[in-house]
């Protein structure tokens, strides 16, 4: 049997030139379906393929050897693989057209108009490791069921059906690997290789994709269409090739993703997994050979153990999991019961600013707060009542849209909720903590009632499904933050299932989110802070939604301020919550102030990853919430909330520089979460509270307009 | 009865350099490996403020309150705030890179803080990642010679073995001086200003 590593060495370069490729890609777009279904697909092949020395030299871009599968690795594929993959090409005889790999690559090529006029790929997500296998009831609609779920969003119709045409599949499929049809020169080439390594290439294509572990990984009932296609075109079509321009090092990173997200990763979900992008390009002999998935296969006891070890939300269940660098803080209930008012003028109004203290001050390590016994605790609280919340949120929303599938692809208020007299009730409710099960349903409809609000005040919107296609279609670009994102994915979200796997699902959808978010905004890009907002997400949402609501973070909820360099709606929302705490706790203002406390250097974390990491991921949740429904003031009154709840230490007379910014950068747990988001809740309720916020705001552009902000700020 | 003096120290240095894992080596005595140990990085977005107390000798203590900030570049105009009061700074990078990489970034923290920092901040230059010297690509020189050019405490070490890491300290702390420079003044204050502040009006999104 020909291997296609026989020709390695030959250069891409001797490609397809740019020019002859637009003048293709023209002919294609005109007669692009009728040509698509020609029987004359050699005649196509060869006016493309220049020799199968290309094709080979693919394979060296990526410093890697395709060993897990490739029959021309002979012997590495197991002659049980083999016969299950013809099994399955068996089961689909008849239905399976037999396209060349040519033919998909053509297919490939007018995908991009095809795609525009009807599809919506499919999900990235074909996983459906761990969280699967101890899935419960509970979890409609929260992360796991997301997984398995995820089909339903767009093309979920095709993805499921049983009988995959596979003619479609790579329309589909590539849709979302290249979007810059003058650099596929890498695919073209590659089909040759597959189709010579082959003796029967027409027939076995279909097959040999079924072999790829990606394809068994994929869920169930879909056979992973998307998957098939993929290993189909095989490995040089993982992510588009490299871009002119585009750094080795991140051309290395964006291809080892996609190649993964192809092949799937041993272990995923429990598996710390192998290195293969830090330190660039030259760490690729660290592969490891890629394993047999063990799906489908009785869980081994390591396996079951940690599986078992995790808690509702998917992390591991550790009692001091990822805490031991910080302290912990217990936000104590009982100040949280006071409603303040706000006074009409400042109680500090005509004072002087306390001058700083001089010296170090007392030696002594000032006041500290009670430790609270777990930091998870307070998670079991509340599950009945939860439970009944379920069915009233389930009178509440009703679905607006499913995709062919029968899936639910949209929720929606009833409209008896949102034309209520009282139209707090969704406010109640929210503040109330959404039933977890809803959370996907209520975060997506806030979001989206947030942008409906918005609509007008900006640019035109754009809406949900085109911002999947967006997510689809920038997938294959290069991103010039590729390698800063590499190395933050892995220590983004400690301790979940759908993270903790290197180059697993659940990362590779956090680099795939983040790289397209960084190419979404040229003033933004990618910052640090980005990802653990995201990664909360995708516990919720599939990818193109994770992206979709970034994008809303980003036009609805302020977070294009907040991100843009030098941080300018950071410095806006610190100014705002020091003006609430002047006139709130002017005590703790002043010790601030006399302790030189600035409040960058406790609340950046804060603002921007929006509480994650910060207070146990059970009370992150509750907060957006609320952060879904009234948008940034909520981070600034949740970081007003625990300034007041431990404002008789802040504001102590033996409170210093070191206590007061040791119990500021602690992990928080708030004692009674509840009374946390009811004081958050009755605050910006409060009337005038949020006109006074939004004319602070309008106060501070007035002084950046005029360059005052020197020492305006503590 | 021994007598604690506070000082203010700031890590800077390029991402994934090892800054916060230095810092938990010395304040923790821990490594972790966030693939392993499902760690989340500490100086992720903004800075962590930790605090270590060494002793000089039966009299003399001197606490170290730490800022570990974030290594992205985009967070370069948050540093100001954290090193303008400082009396010390580590300044870390990976030996394992190729030397125009995180040495060279390392480089122009040091310009930095020659340029905004407090004249008499003692700097140390740390060369990271020493348990993987056998891939190392920036050289002990380098680093030494830099560091003697422009008058830095210079030191290598592993936060994951823990070589050197105890030492670096300690030589800071030898090197502060027995009373801390006043340098929480009223003045100091005036000049902490973001960077880029002015110039970086909150305009619309131009994408």
């Amino acid at each position: 049997m020909p291997a296609f590593s026989n020709g390695r060495g030959g250069a891409r370069a001797t490609g397809p030139t740019r020019e002859s490729f637009d003048d293709e890609l023209e002919n294609l777009a005109l007669d692009a379906r009728a040509k698509l279904r020609l029987s004359d697909r050699r005649g196509i092949r060869e006016s493309t393929v220049e020799s199968a020395d290309d094709a080979a030299g693919i394979f060296d871009l990526y410093g890697t050897s395709r060993e897990s599968w490739a029959p021309s690795h002979g012997g590495r594929v197991s002659s049980d693989s083999l016969q299950r993959g013809v099994q399955a090409l068996e089961r689909n005889e008849g239905s399976v057209h037999e396209p060349s790999p040519v033919d998909q690559n053509h297919l490939g090529k007018v995908e991009r108009v095809q795609a525009m006029e009807e599809l919506v790929p499919p999900s990235p997500m074909s996983w459906a490791g761990p969280m699967e296998a101890i899935s419960n009831g509970d979890r409609r609609y929260s992360a796991a069921s997301n997984l398995s779920q995820s089909q339903g969003y767009g093309a979920g119709g095709r993805r499921t059906t049983l009988t995959p045409d596979i003619t479609v599949t790579p329309e589909l499929d590539s849709s979302r690997r290249n979007r810059d049809l003058r650099f596929r020169d890498s695919t073209i080439s590659d089909s040759t290789s597959t189709t010579t390594a082959n003796t029967t290439p027409t027939r076995l294509s279909p097959s040999v994709s079924r072999l790829s572990p990606a394809t068994r990984h994929a869920s169930g009932v879909g056979v992973g269409v998307g998957g098939n296609a993929r290993a189909g075109t095989s490995q040089a079509s993982f992510g588009s090739s490299q871009y002119p321009g585009e750094e080795a090092d991140a051309f290395h990173v964006r291809s080892t993703y996609a190649r993964l997200e192809a092949e799937g990763v041993h272990g995923d979900g429990w598996e710390a997994g192998v290195e293969r992008t830090r330190g660039g390009p030259s760490s690729a002999g660290k592969r490891a050979t890629v394993m047999e998935p063990s799906k489908g296969t009785n869980l081994g006891e390591d396996e079951r153990e940690f599986l078992a070890s995790l808690d509702r939300y998917g992390f591991v269940n550790e009692p001091l999991r990822n805490r031991s660098e910080t302290r912990l803080a217990l936000i104590p209930v009982a100040p949280l019961l006071k409603i303040p008012k706000l006074p009409s003028t400042s109680p500090l109004a005509g004072r002087a600013r306390e001058e700083p203290s001089m010296g170090a001050g007392p030696g002594g390590d000032g006041p500290s707060p009670k430790v609270p016994d777990s930091p998870r605790m307070g998670e079991g609280r509340g599950r009945k009542k939860e439970e009944e919340r379920v069915d009233k949120w389930m009178k509440m929303m009703s679905v607006k849209k499913r995709d062919q599938g029968g899936n639910i692809a949209q929720w929606g208020w009833k409209p008896e909720v949102q034309n209520k007299a009282d139209p707090r009730q969704i406010v109640k409710r929210v503040y109330k903590g959404v039933p977890d099960r809803w959370r996907m349903a209520a975060w997506w409809t806030l979001a989206e009632d947030a942008s409906q609000r918005n609509l007008g005040k900006g640019k035109g919107k754009r809406s949900a499904e085109d911002l999947a296609r967006d997510y689809m279609s920038s997938i294959d670009h290069p991103s010039t933050f590729d390698v800063q994102i590499d190395l933050d994915v892995p220590r983004t979200i400690s301790g979940h299932t759908l993270f903790v796997t290197r180059y697993g699902a659940g990362q590779r959808s956090l680099f795939h989110v983040l790289h397209c978010f960084s190419m979404l905004c040229e003033t933004c890009g990618y910052v640090q802070g980005m990802g653990p907002i995201a990664a909360t997400l995708l516990c919720y949402f599939d990818p193109e939604r994770v992206y979709a609501l970034l994008v809303r973070l980003h036009d609805d909820y302020g977070m294009h301020s907040i991100f843009a360099p030098g941080f300018p709606g950071l410095l806006e929302a610190f100014y705002v919550q020091e003006r609430l705490m002047e006139w709130l706790m002017p005590d703790v203002f002043q010790s601030f102030s006399r302790n030189m406390i600035s409040s960058s250097a406790w609340g950046t974390k804060w603002y921007i990853t929006l509480f994650v990491n910060t207070v146990p991921f059970s009370q992150q949740l509750r907060l957006w919430d609320a952060l879904w429904l009234d948008g940034r003031d909520v981070v600034i009154m949740t970081s007003v909330a625990i300034l007041w709840a431990f404002k008789d230490l802040l504001a102590a007379p033996t409170a210093t520089f070191e206590s007061i910014l040791s119990l500021l950068s602690s992990y928080f747990v708030a004692e009674d979460e509840d009374k946390l988001m009811r004081w958050i809740r009755r605050m910006l309720r409060s009337p005038g509270v949020r006109e006074k916020m939004d004319g602070w705001r309008d106060e501070w552009s007035g002084l950046v307009r005029d360059g005052k902000t020197d020492g305006v700020l503590l | 009865m021994s007598r604690t003096t506070s000082f203010k120290l700031v890590l800077l240095g390029e991402s994934a350099v090892g800054k916060s894992s230095l810092v938990l080596r010395f304040v923790r005595n821990e490594f972790s490996d966030f693939r392993i140990n499902h760690r989340v990085s500490i100086g992720f977005a903004g800075a962590a403020f930790l605090t270590q107390t060494v002793n000089l000798d039966d009299n003399t203590a001197v606490k170290f309150e730490i800022w570990d900030t974030a290594g992205q570049e985009r967070y370069k105009s948050l540093a100001p705030i954290y090193f303008r009061n400082s009396n010390a700074a580590v300044i870390v990078y990976d030996i394992t890179q190729p030397p125009e990489t995180s040495f060279e970034k390392a480089k122009t923290w040091v310009r930095e803080l020659q340029r905004q920092a407090d004249p008499g901040i003692v700097i140390m230059l740390v060369g990271n990642k020493l348990d993987l010297s056998a891939s190392r690509k920036t050289s002990t020189e380098l680093g030494k010679q830099f560091a003697d050019e422009e008058g830095l405490l210079f030191a290598e070490a592993s936060a994951k073995s823990g070589e050197g890491v105890e030492g670096l300290f300690m030589e800071i702390a030898r090197k502060l001086p027995a009373n801390p420079p006043p340098t929480r003044t009223p003045a100091s204050r005036q000049g902490v200003r973001v960077e880029g502040q002015a110039e970086e009006t909150p305009s619309a999104c131009n994408c």
